[in-house]
Formats: structure tokens, sequence, C-alpha cells
């Protein structure tokens, strides 16, 4: 039996999931804001205007967050140590790779797995707190394989 | 780089590579000197010795980021990591090995630094935002795992990492109480600068200033720069571990709460307000840190009657003016304090002629 309130977070977040892709994809603002991950001065010189695609980008990140927040209040009851999870968020976002959002959904899928697997077989061998590092020490090995992650954009750099 | 006045002319290399050049910097460094190794100790009371303490432990600290972030370019927000390291390996060795304090600190260096090696292996293949994930991985790993859940718990909690007075001493100099910390604080202090801004002027520091401008053109420059960037890791993780080892002297008893995450953000922060790139900002962000958290001590203290509330939180309260303080400096100086200095400093050299 699964909770109601964990349904409608999935069903939640998929949507919004969805929202987010296809705002990144199809509308001017996410467009121009991929312009400007992907090369700052080029898109300055195409008319776009960084200064309002940066401060867009930091009030979509929060909302984004925010929305995050809520659905994860809703299910674990709230205390101080939310904010740590803040930091969970990164070893995901890397795995999957920057500039990728499938690469978040993957990277979350495969971290949450990866750690609460870790929290089960691990912990018989080094007994404290393997739950809470497991994504970071795997985050550390992938990177040295996957120096992009999953999807993420290489770069190619000339001087 | 600062101008020279007239008149001093240079008719070899070893003249013109000299650090101090001219009298007047020959008798401000006797001065500085005479005033940090004799007249500070003995005029200063005990309360603003603690406080110079705590200074010299952040420039100890900060060494290390500033060569790997200002000198080197690898960004790093874990180096409380190193330092914690330094601490545990220093007080295992005097504690459980019984070796002396001086080899016990080079011991505590050498592992700390393969330790920083260690994590700065993906270095080899990522820069960037990337980097610092792997330097944040040290530094959950090292302190929140191995040390809390481990090491710490050798010997029953609490139990063997307490140390008890006059565990610290060099030969027959017993170190317990501040001012004998000062003097040693002093002494590693010199004796650091002294390597760091040696090494940057040497082969090594140009090949590090090389990769930190551009590491695609150093590499076609024939700078290997896997292996320069491990040296780097290496070199500040040392600097690292000095800082541990130096920071157990001060302590009664050492516990992972002394290495937390947001020590490392902090020294980050230390060589932001100093200015990113110079030895001298390491010294005028510490000192910043420090004094000005003092100075809101005293601030605060004729509201503390109406507001108790301050004076109860004033942890929160210095933590936001420490943002605060970055904030300003990245807006209004991003050059930092250094910079600054180096302003004033030519505004004087070149005068009446200074625009």
């Amino acid at each position: 039996m699964i909770g109601q309130v964990y349904l409608w977070s999935f069903v939640a977040a998929i949507v919004l999931l969805v929202a987010f892709v296809s705002f990144f994809k199809y509308t001017r603002w996410g467009l121009s804001m991929q312009a400007c991950a992907d090369d700052e001065m080029a898109a300055l010189s195409l008319g776009v205007s960084a200064k309002f695609v940066y401060a867009m980008a930091w009030a979509i990140a929060f909302m984004a967050a925010g929305v995050g927040g809520t659905l994860l209040g809703n299910i674990n009851g709230l205390n101080i140590s939310v904010g740590y999870l803040g930091l969970l968020v990164l070893p995901a976002v890397v795995l999957g790779g920057l500039n990728s959002v499938p690469g978040a959904i993957v990277g979350g899928i495969i971290i949450g797995v990866l750690q609460n697997l870790s929290g089960a077989y691990l912990d018989q061998y080094f007994p404290g707190g393997v739950k809470e590092i497991a994504p970071f020490a795997f985050m550390v090995i992938i990177l040295l394989f996957l120096p992009y992650g999953l999807w993420g954009w290489e770069r190619i750099e000339r001087v | 780089m600062s101008w020279l006045p007239c008149g001093v002319y240079h008719e070899n290399y070893k003249q013109d590579h000299r650090w101090w050049q001219t009298k007047f910097v020959w008798g401000k460094m006797i001065f500085l000197f005479l005033f940090v190794y004799f007249l500070f100790p003995r005029f200063a009371g005990l309360y603003w010795i603690g406080v110079a303490n705590i200074i010299g432990y952040t420039v100890l600290s900060a060494l290390g980021v500033q060569l790997l972030i200002g000198y080197c370019g690898q960004i790093t927000l874990g180096h409380a990591a190193f330092i914690a390291v330094g601490a545990y390996v220093s007080a295992i060795c005097m504690l459980m090995f019984h070796l002396p304090y001086v080899v016990s600190l080079l011991v505590a260096a050498l592992v700390a630094g393969i330790w920083s090696v260690l994590f700065g292996l993906p270095s080899a293949k990522v820069k960037g935002f990337y980097l610092i994930m792997t330097t944040m991985a040290a530094q959950f790993i090292t302190v929140d795992f191995i040390l809390t859940q481990y090491v710490s718990r050798i010997g029953g909690r609490g139990v063997a990492f307490s140390l008890p007075p006059g565990t610290i001493k060099i030969g027959p100099w017993v170190i317990d109480n501040d001012v004998e910390v000062y003097y040693l604080m002093v002494i590693l202090v010199t004796l650091c600068t002294l390597a760091l801004a040696n090494l940057l002027r040497s082969r090594v520091g140009r090949a590090w200033i090389a990769i930190r401008d551009n590491d695609i053109a150093a590499e076609a420059l024939g700078v290997n720069i896997v292996k320069y960037k491990l040296l780097a890791f290496f070199v500040a993780g040392v600097f690292g571990g000095v800082a541990g080892a130096f920071w157990v002297s001060n302590l009664a008893a050492l516990s992972p709460e002394h290495f937390m995450w947001s020590w490392s953000l902090w020294l980050v922060g230390v060589i932001l307000i100093g200015g990113v790139g110079s030895i001298h900002g390491v010294f005028f962000g510490s000192m910043f840190m420090v004094l000005v958290l003092e100075a809101l001590k005293f601030a605060i203290a004729p509201l503390a009657p109406t507001f108790p509330q301050l004076q109860m939180k004033f942890l929160f309260l210095k933590e936001a003016a420490f943002g605060l303080a970055i904030c300003l400096f990245l807006m209004y100086e991003p050059n930092g304090m250094a910079y600054r200095w180096w302003q004033i400093k030519n505004y004087f050299n070149l005068w009446p002629f200074s625009y």
C-alpha cells in the first residue's frame, strides 16, 4: 500500500518535470537561458539580455527548490536538517551531468538507489554513517571515469 | 610587484632576485620581526595573545587554500578535512606512539599531504564545478565519516584524544600556555610563509601559475599538468597538516567538531576577502576575519542589557557578519585587501606623481 502523499508527490514531480523540460526546449526564455549557459558572449551579441536571464535563472531555481521543499515537507515532516538534503542534490546533478534535465532525473534515481542499497549492504562492513556518505564516495569514483557525468556537455576547449 | 625608488641599480641577477631590496624594506622587516617575536608577546595581554593564536591558525590553514585556489586554480571546499587529518595524525603519534612533537608534526604533514593527493586525483580529469564537488566529498568522507565514526572512537569516546597538559613539548620546551603556543605559532607561520613564497617563485610555482591562467596553454608549453596539480594538492595538504598539528597544541581535547565544513568555507572566505593570488592576502584576510569579529563582540557588549539575544546568539551573528563581509568585498573590492595594500604602497612610492 503506497500512501497517498507519495503518490501525489510523485505525480506532481512528474508534471513539474515535463513543464521544466518543455520550458527549456520550447520557450523563448528557456532557449535564451541555454544560450547563455553555452556561450555568454555569443548570446549577448545575439541580443539576449544576460542580466535578465541570470536573474530569471535564480528565481526559477529557487521556485523549483521551494516546490521540492513543499513536497518533501509533506512526506518527511519539517526539521532544520532539511538544508543538508540540498548537499545530497549535488552528487545527483553531477552524476547525471550538468546542463541536462534528464541527467538530473536519472542521476537522482541512481544516487537514491545506490544510497539505500549501500545503507543496507555496506553498513555491516562499515558500521556508522555509510548511508550519508555513499553518494559522495560514488560521485568521486564516477567523476574519475566520466568527467562530465552521464549527459553533461563535453566542452571542447581552445586556447 | 611594486615600484622601486630611484637609485637602486642591480648589477647581477642575485641582487635582482633578493626579497628585500632597499634599506627601508629591511628596516620594515626588522621592525616586524621585533614586533612579532619580542614586543607583542611581552606587552600584549593574554587575551590578545589568544586572539593572535587564532589569527595564526587561520593563516596556516588558509595558506594551503591560497595555494590551491589563488595560485593553481583548483577550487577546494574541503580543506578542513586535511587540517583534521593533520590534527588527528599528530595526536595519535604523540599519544599512542609517544613520538616527539616535531616528529609527529612532520608525520602529520606528510600524511595530510598524501590524503590530499588522494582526493586531488580527480583534478587530473575534471575542473571547475566538478572539482568543487570532489573536494566537498573529501570533507564529508573524511570528517563526517572516517574521523567521526572510527578514528575518534579509538580507545573509547573522548578518552584517547584528550591531551593532558605537558604532552606537547619540543625538547625541554613545554608548550602548555597561550604564550608558548604563540611562539610556536609565530615560528611555524614564518617557516611556512617562507617555504610557500620561495616555492612560488621557483619552477614549480611558475608551473602552478601557468596552470591557473590557462591549463591547456600550460600543457602546450610542456608543463606536466597532472603532476603539478597533484603536487599543488600535496603541498596544500602539507600546510593543512601543519596547521592541524599546530592547533592540537591549543586544544585540551580533539574532536571532529573543530573541522566542520563551515571551516572550509570560512577559509575560502578568508582568501576572498584578503585577495586571491597573494600571500599578503592570507594575512590580511585572517586578521580581518578575526579582528572584525572581535570588534563586533565589543560593539554589541553595550547593547547586551537591552537585547540579550544578541549576545546569546553571537555565533549566528558572527556567521551573518561573515557572509555580509564576503558579499561586500566581492561587490566593492573584488581583488581583496591585498590589492588595496598594493595601491597604498604604490601611492607613496610614486609620490608626488601618483595618479
